[in-house]
């Protein structure tokens, strides 16, 4: 019992939160193979909670985002979820079987990497005045 | 109507897989995504011993990895392989499983067909069992899930099957409607389930679910299925019928008040023709406090046979799930069980018991 209560305070105490500062725009970004999609703030919540997975032309879609406190805040209000809300509902999804959550990544290279090759990316990230070719920003529909 | 429908899906899967030509699929890395979590645990019995640790131990519950490999457009394939209590198959210790391994072909969002092992999808928990990242208790509830295990004859469900299925998500207006249907071999005591149906009966089940608002969801489950039955000499003497049906209700409010509920009811027409009527339900309250502290109460109820007086089962749980880092949770409970004196698994022993668990999805 005594190594049961040292063990709970010693996990307690390592509790932390990382806070960012962040002033960056955030924006929706899209491989050049969805360019032309419509995108609407229903339509972006059903992706990035897996329940719209594919465009019109039958591309599979595929969420990220790169993992900043603004561009998680902005995914949270998307996805009309709270962080505890959202982590809940994605651990129930993607360990049932029900597909993959959406990646995150905390290097914006390697998200455009990822986004480059992902013909159906669709990533939430922040502003970028030199963005690669293959993607482009687009803007929220409503 | 049921054959019918069951005949008409078989044919649709089977004519879809043929009418649909597609090329050798390489896996790169880029189309898998890898996943999984862990768990461990600590019980230890505070008070009687009918049904808990009284030495308090460490249980290296489980790693499972979790694969998705994303073939094309159309085609996925999901599996989940777990390790379980320090698997160590050379002393026999442990377990090793596929909790689920299926190929999935997207039609499109309303419908998606898969075909391979899969937990059964009935109520909130069934489908998340071992996820234990996913669920904010140490274990999912025993009364619901694991009534075999308090007082029960025979589960309401089994956990996994292996068939067919069809699944998909439908949007009307603001609500988000989802349904799965299973076919499958069912469950069998003698012969492996998921390679071989014991009987020509197949196991069948369903699940709605409506996402009423961002608040509240409420589902529907159904599940029936034909068991052998065998004498003591092995030999098949008879089936029994089980059908199951359960209802849901997962609630959040925004500021973070909660409410899980399920109720499971159903009936099993032994292979020597007696009837059991049963039910059960789990009521679980939570609130979270902040993104960190979500303490939870959760109250469960069986009664195994309606025609036995003081057979039944409780559970109350008390206790709080802690997010200490990305995605790391310690959980700290207090069980207290109890049973009436005709249940078959514990006769009116009481017993009392402490839980913890340090569980981390990654």
């Amino acid at each position: 019992m005594k190594f049961f209560i040292i063990l709970i305070s010693s996990l307690l105490l390592t509790t932390s939160n990382v806070i960012y500062a962040e002033a960056d725009k955030i924006v929706i970004l899209v491989n050049q193979e969805l360019s032309d999609d419509y995108f609407s703030k229903r339509t972006l919540k059903k992706i990035f909670l897996g329940r719209k997975q594919s465009n019109h032309a039958g591309v599979s879609i595929s969420p990220c985002y790169l993992d900043t406190t603004a561009v998680k805040n902005s995914l949270y209000s998307i996805s009309n979820k709270s962080p505890a809300s959202f982590r809940s509902y994605w651990n129930k999804r993607l360990f049932s079987g029900a597909g993959s959550s959406p990646k995150t990544f905390s290097d914006i290279g390697q998200l455009y990497r990822y986004m480059s090759i992902k013909k159906g990316a669709v990533c939430l990230a922040i502003s970028d005045k030199k963005l690669p070719d293959s993607i482009s920003e687009t803007v929220i529909k409503q | 109507m049921l054959k019918n429908s069951l005949k008409y899906l078989s044919g649709f899967l089977i004519f879809t897989s043929i009418a649909i030509s597609i090329p050798t699929p390489a896996a790169s890395l880029d189309n898998l995504d890898i996943n999984g979590y862990f768990s461990f645990e600590y019980e230890e019995c505070v008070k009687g011993d009918a049904g808990c640790d009284e030495n308090g131990s460490f249980d290296l519950d489980l790693i499972d990895l979790v694969f998705n490999f994303q073939l094309s457009n159309h085609l996925r394939i999901a599996t989940d392989i777990t390790w379980e209590h320090g698997t160590a198959t050379e002393d026999n210790r442990g377990n090793a499983a596929v909790e689920y391994a299926f190929a999935e072909y997207f039609v499109n969002d309303l419908v998606k067909f898969r075909a391979g092992k899969m937990f059964t999808h009935f109520g909130i928990y069934n489908e998340i069992h071992t996820a234990k990242p996913a669920t904010l208790t140490v274990k999912e509830p025993i009364t619901t899930n694991k009534n075999n295990k308090l007082g029960s004859e025979f589960r309401f469900y089994p956990r996994w099957n292996t068939g067919i299925a069809m699944l998909g998500d439908v949007e009307f207006e603001d609500k988000e409607l989802n349904y799965i249907i299973q076919l499958s071999n069912g469950d069998d005591d003698k012969s492996n389930p998921y390679e071989k149906n014991a009987n020509k009966n197949k196991a069948f089940n369903s699940r709605v679910r409506i996402n009423w608002n961002n608040n509240i969801g409420f589902g529907l489950s159904y599940y029936q299925d034909k068991i052998n039955h065998y004498d003591g000499a092995g030999v098949k003497d008879g089936t029994t019928s089980i059908t199951s049906y359960g209802g849901q209700v997962e609630y959040e409010s925004t500021s973070g008040i909660g409410l899980e509920a399920e109720y499971v009811a159903g009936k099993v027409r032994t292979f020597d023709q007696k009837n059991i009527n049963r039910d059960a339900y789990t009521l679980m309250f939570y609130y979270r406090l902040d993104e960190i502290f979500t303490p939870y109460l959760r109250l469960e109820h069986l009664d195994p046979n309606e025609n036995i007086p003081s057979d039944h089962g409780k559970v109350k749980i008390l206790g709080v799930n802690i997010l200490t880092d990305e995605n790391m949770y310690l959980k700290f409970e207090f069980n207290k069980t109890t049973t009436g004196a005709n249940n078959l698994k514990y006769s009116g022993d009481d017993f009392s018991e402490i839980k913890s668990s340090i569980s981390i999805g990654f």
